[in-house]
């Protein structure tokens, strides 16, 4: 009978040095991914504000043109649209008188339950300097920019004019994504990167506001409460829940789902929550200028 | 020497007018023609070099994340690599390059291009503008270096 092989020694496992060979990768992926994150950040803010006074001077050319070309036009409608700007900035007077007022209001009604008193925010005036025809809707870069106190996060608003010669309604543009000293880039409410909290104005509900594309023009709000009742056309405002986010700024009104998508304007998300699609109530093709709402 | 500042000044000044196009809805690759034909006139690497370096830059002016032009106009200046000097003075080649010029730089939005009215025809104008220009770029670029008399000696090697 052949004698049995004796038994290999098992070789011990150093658990120690396992989780240090795979450690090691680990910690230079997280390495790499931060020194490109931190490259690329300061890259984009160096470019943008190299490249800014070209862009500057060819925006003074242009503006300089337009005022020339308004110039020209008949003194007739220049006095019309004098007169017609002449009424909107009055209505707009008694309007900003109103909300003093009001805001004198709130700031007595805090002081008095002892509630901390609320900052506000600072409107920067900017213009769009740059857009790409392949992300036209989806995002912009404005002549503002750190300098000016835009961060990160900040919305955007615009205005948008009534036919009749109204008062203009407010309406959210987006938010800033991108800063550097002099320049920042804005996501749309189209885009996929702008996210926001966002409530309707008639059923009062919550959600969350994402994006769907320039390809759709429309945005989805998830998580949504199901008991609600939604229908087309609802108003849909910012809820105050976002940071850097007032309450009440209108984003836009409940729309069909877009072409391609096989569901319902308004879906029951796995029976827990509900989805609505949006239509944006700014006019994205047609944006020239903007006001930055940033912190006090 | 002088065609590091060749480079450094066409890059800049294509750079600005393309993006102030571009701003005012109309997409014309200047960077990737002239970056095609300074590879073809000049020196491949270098304007490999220059295609990376203002590709990221142009992508991060218009406020991208990711730099698809800082991968896409250096592949424009490759071919070059493979092909011979003889090869590249044929007329149809110079064409179909240039019908392609635009079509490349347009790859990473290539699916609304492709699946809207008006962002085909845009492709095929980009397409078809592109096929006379860059003959015409090829050309100005050509008589602008012997003019200035940079050489591929000065380029560093590989100037067809």
């Amino acid at each position: 009978m052949a004698p049995s092989k004796p038994a290999r020694p098992k070789k011990k496992v150093n658990v120690s040095r396992v989780v240090l060979f795979a450690a090691i990768p680990v910690v230079l992926g997280a390495l790499v991914l931060t020194g490109f994150f931190t490259f690329r950040r300061t890259l984009a803010r160096f470019s943008l504000d190299f490249y800014y006074p070209f862009f500057q001077a060819a925006k003074h050319v242009e503006l300089a043109a337009a005022r020339q070309s308004l110039a020209m036009q008949p003194r007739q409608k220049l006095a019309s649209a004098v007169e017609q700007l002449q009424r909107q900035n009055a209505l707009l007077a008694a309007q900003v008188q109103r909300l003093r007022e009001l805001d004198a209001d709130n700031e007595r009604l805090r002081q008095e339950l002892r509630m901390p008193r609320w900052s506000g925010y600072n409107e920067v005036y900017a213009e769009v300097i740059l857009r790409d025809p392949s992300t036209w809707s989806e995002q912009f870069v404005i002549s503002k920019g750190l300098n000016d106190g835009i961060e990160t996060g900040d919305l955007v608003l615009t205005f948008e004019f009534a036919p009749r010669g109204g008062t203009p309604t407010c309406v959210l543009a987006g938010r800033v994504i991108e800063t550097s000293a002099r320049t920042s880039v804005v996501a749309t409410v189209v885009n996929p990167a702008c996210r926001l909290s966002v409530s309707l104005a008639e059923s009062d509900a919550n959600g969350t506001l994402t994006g769907n594309g320039a390809s759709s023009m429309t945005a989805l709000i998830s998580r949504l409460p199901l008991k609600s009742k939604y229908g087309i056309g609802e108003m849909v405002l910012t809820s105050g829940f976002s940071e850097r986010t007032p309450r009440g700024i209108c984003v836009g009104y409940l729309t069909d789902a877009p072409v391609g998508v096989n569901r319902a304007a308004v879906v029951h998300d796995g029976g827990l929550y509900a989805e609505a699609w949006m239509r944006p109530a700014v006019s994205l093709d047609t944006i020239r200028f903007v006001v930055v709402l940033t912190g006090k | 020497m002088f065609a590091f500042l060749y480079f450094t000044f066409w890059s800049i000044l294509l750079l600005v007018v393309e993006v102030l196009l571009r701003s005012a809805g109309l997409t014309v690759p200047l960077l990737g023609f002239f970056f095609a034909a300074a590879a073809v006139a000049v020196s491949p690497r270098m304007a490999l070099g220059f295609a990376l370096v203002f590709g990221v830059a142009m992508d991060f002016v218009l406020g991208y994340v990711m730099p698809w032009d800082g991968i896409l106009l250096p592949v424009l200046t490759l071919p070059v690599f493979f092909l011979h000097g003889k090869q590249l003075n044929s007329d149809v080649l110079e064409f179909l390059a240039g019908a392609m010029i635009p079509s490349v730089v347009a790859l990473p939005h290539i699916w609304t291009s492709l699946t809207t009215p008006d962002g085909f025809a845009s492709l095929m104008m980009s397409c078809l503008f592109g096929a006379f220009l860059f003959p015409v770029t090829l050309a100005l670029v050509a008589r602008s270096v012997s003019r200035l008399q940079i050489g591929a000696a000065d380029a560093g090697k590989g100037g067809v």
